[in-house]
């Protein structure tokens, strides 16, 4: 060897010596700077697990101390003979209960392991209530009804039993994040789906509450007529339907009511979707979305379109009872007339696109599942007994018969009232036999339109 | 030697690059926005029609009705005032209006609930069929009444793992004019989906439970089920 390749070769060996230092340093630094902005992520993501930790314990404490409270109120219920403080503890009660809905709902519970308890609370709150108002009215708790508070003061008892022994566990350290990463398997789902099992037979004839059973499973009453073919239903809507271009079918639907479904293009390039009753061969709903045009045709012509696609769906006797519009969509509910009387358990909605002034939306399950011919009775208030009751703070500036929905499976002949002051209009529902108000809705201006509440 | 240089240069900055990876999709996480043109109340628009009859832009009936007619009539004026005419009574307009958009007298309330409601279908069902986006906002509306969910919309949206689009963050993405449509037809009580509590998509759900729902009908990519 040369001293002149020495001399290169130690130039070369001390430049990869040179890189390589530099590349190890790089390198070094590198892994310092992940390992402080691991060190940073994980610093933060163990804040947020502890404050989310602490937001499902929160809601496990607020639960166990609605249990508790629903608990004791239930066994004084139960020990006690006066209905005004029968009434009091009926109410509070109801209120727990919903409160220990608001909490279960707010734990990381699967679906399945969840349902049975957010059931048993809100059927629990809505009984109770149920009871607190019969109690208002000057009724009294039947024997019945007590035998029904026991059965579900026997289920919280045990609800409470176990609740506050998990709540030791997680006085022990238990966390709730920990045990729920895994939503369908994780300790914590299970343990909770473990807590008791209900059986609580709710007496339907007594209690029609808003979570019953029998409001749910409501039967239908106003559809008639032989099962048609899928065939046919297509004939239906082309017959209903103006200017389809095409119709092609999308399936059934076997749920409360079963149809045939069909998507339809109209010649304003339009896409609906049609359901058609299985029995009868009735439309039952179209939804679309209209084009959001400008809107140029008028809420009059919209009005006469959207009661003719009514009439020409078989609904008798429809009229426009409320209407509204929003962007380029005009919206109507109508409804029966029978004897001059406005039947709204049976009301239809339909949507009519400003532009073309096609139908892009119609509802008519509620009418089909109400509507039959009814023996309305007579009022036995006159109207003008009945107007005196409106407060004189209130204008009048309308007034009609009304069949009302008012409870849960009932109608109620009334007079409606529609009043307005300074700034706000109510509609005021007052019994046509007894005179006593029903109902009072109240307009409410919202961003999107009118709502009444 | 110059290859082993390189090798480490190379494998130093594959792991810078894996590094920005990791930085990525750490903070890359879905941010809210929220850019939805409010839209005047009943009131606002008798207010605003009644002006611009009072100036003969607008000769419609004082409804409160914002439809084609009290549009035509707000961009004229707006053409007429030196304004972008794009018919949307915005501050600029409500100022030469002479009208303030903010403090009525009355009371009005935000629709926080269709705003939620079209969220979530936006989330859940953009790019189904318009019907099927109708039908996931009315499963939601069908669980508020369900004695076995809770009972209000936002109960049920953000109950725990209910909807993916509130774990993932998709929930606070901006919803489009269709969503927003399909929410305000669920509220108006429109239910093509007849009480159905549950949807899946069948090609991608993993709970075997889902399945042994009552199955009503399929719409789109989504099976929904009692």
């Amino acid at each position: 060897m040369t001293e002149n390749q020495t001399k290169k070769q130690n130039k070369r060996y001390k430049g990869a010596v040179i890189g390589l230092s530099i590349a190890t340093g790089v390198l070094a630094l590198g892994t310092i700077g992940f390992g402080i902005a691991y060190g940073v992520m994980q610093n933060d993501a163990n804040e947020y697990g502890t404050r989310l930790e602490s937001i499902y314990q929160k809601n496990f404490y607020d639960l166990v101390d609605s249990v508790n409270n629903s608990e004791i109120k239930l066994s004084k219920i139960l020990n006690s003979s006066t209905s005004s403080y029968q009434k009091k503890l009926l109410t509070e009660v109801s209120r727990n209960a919903t409160e220990a809905e608001v909490s279960i709902a707010s734990l990381p519970l699967s679906q399945e392991d969840v349902n049975d308890n957010v059931r048993m609370v809100n059927q629990m709150s809505g009984y109770t209530s149920t009871l607190a108002d019969k109690l208002a009215k000057g009724g009294s708790l039947t024997s019945a009804e007590k035998d029904t508070l026991q059965d579900i003061y026997d289920n919280i008892l045990s609800l409470k039993t176990q609740l506050n022994k998990f709540a030791r566990k997680i006085q022990r350290g238990y966390n709730i994040l920990h045990n729920s990463m895994d939503i369908d398997s994780g300790d914590f789902s299970t343990q909770m789906s473990q807590l008791h099992d209900i059986d609580i037979e709710y007496p339907t004839m007594i209690y029609d509450g808003p979570f019953s059973d029998s409001v749910t499973n409501v039967a239908i009453k106003g559809l008639k007529g032989d099962k048609v073919t899928k065939e046919k239903a297509s004939e239906v809507i082309n017959a209903k339907f103006k200017n389809v271009v095409s119709l092609d079918y999308e399936g059934e639907t076997k749920g409360r009511f079963e149809t045939f479904n069909f998507r339809l293009k109209n010649t304003d390039e339009e896409m609906l979707y049609v359901q058609v009753s299985q029995i009868g061969g009735h439309i039952l709903t179209v939804s679309g979305t209209g084009k959001s045009g400008s809107g140029s045709l008028q809420q009059e012509d919209a009005e006469r379109l959207a009661l003719d696609f009514a009439k020409n769906n078989g609904i008798e006797n429809p009229e426009v009872v409320w209407k509204d519009s929003i962007g380029a969509d005009a919206y109507f509910n109508i409804a029966p007339i029978q004897s001059g009387v406005v039947l709204y358990p049976d009301l239809v909605k339909v949507k009519i696109d400003l532009d073309s002034g096609t139908v892009v939306g119609y509802d008519a399950t509620t009418y089909f599942t109400n509507h039959v011919p009814r023996t309305l009775g007579e009022f036995s208030i006159s109207l003008d007994t009945v107007r005196g009751k409106v407060p004189s703070s209130l204008t009048i500036v309308g007034e009609r018969k009304v069949l009302a929905p008012l409870d849960y499976n009932r109608e109620i002949l009334c007079y409606e009232f529609e009043c307005v002051n300074s700034e706000d209009t109510f509609y005021i529902y007052v019994n046509g036999s007894t005179g006593d108000e029903e109902n009072i809705l109240k307009v409410i201006k919202t961003d999107d339109g009118s709502k009444l509440l | 030697m110059k290859k082993i240089l390189m090798l480490t240069l190379s494998m130093f900055f594959c792991f810078s690059m894996g590094l920005m990876a990791v930085g990525f999709t750490y903070f890359n996480s879905p941010t809210p926005s929220s850019d939805i043109v409010e839209t005047l109340t009943k009131a606002q628009n008798r207010t605003v029609q009644t002006k611009l009859k009072k100036w003969g832009y607008y000769k419609g009936a004082v409804d409160g009705i914002y439809g084609a007619q009290t549009k035509a009539a707000v961009k004229l004026f707006q053409r007429k005032n030196g304004l972008t005419a794009d018919g949307i009574v915005g501050p600029k307009t409500a100022a030469a209006l002479g009208m303030s958009l903010g403090g009525t007298t009355s009371s009005t309330q935000s629709s926080s609930d269709l705003n939620l409601l079209a969220r979530c279908v936006h989330a859940e069902a953009r790019g189904e069929p318009y019907v099927g986006q109708v039908a996931v906002a009315a499963v939601i509306l069908n669980r508020v009444r369900s004695a076995s969910f809770p009972n209000t919309i936002s109960g049920v949206i953000y109950q725990p793992w209910a909807f993916t689009c509130v774990n993932d963050g998709q929930i606070n993405y901006t919803p489009n004019d269709s969503a927003y449509k399909a929410a305000q037809d669920a509220l108006n009580g429109w239910d093509p989906s007849y009480g159905s509590l549950y949807y899946y998509n069948a090609s991608t759900a993993t709970s075997k439970w889902i399945y042994s729902r009552k199955t009503v009908v399929t719409i789109g990519k989504h099976v929904f089920a009692i």
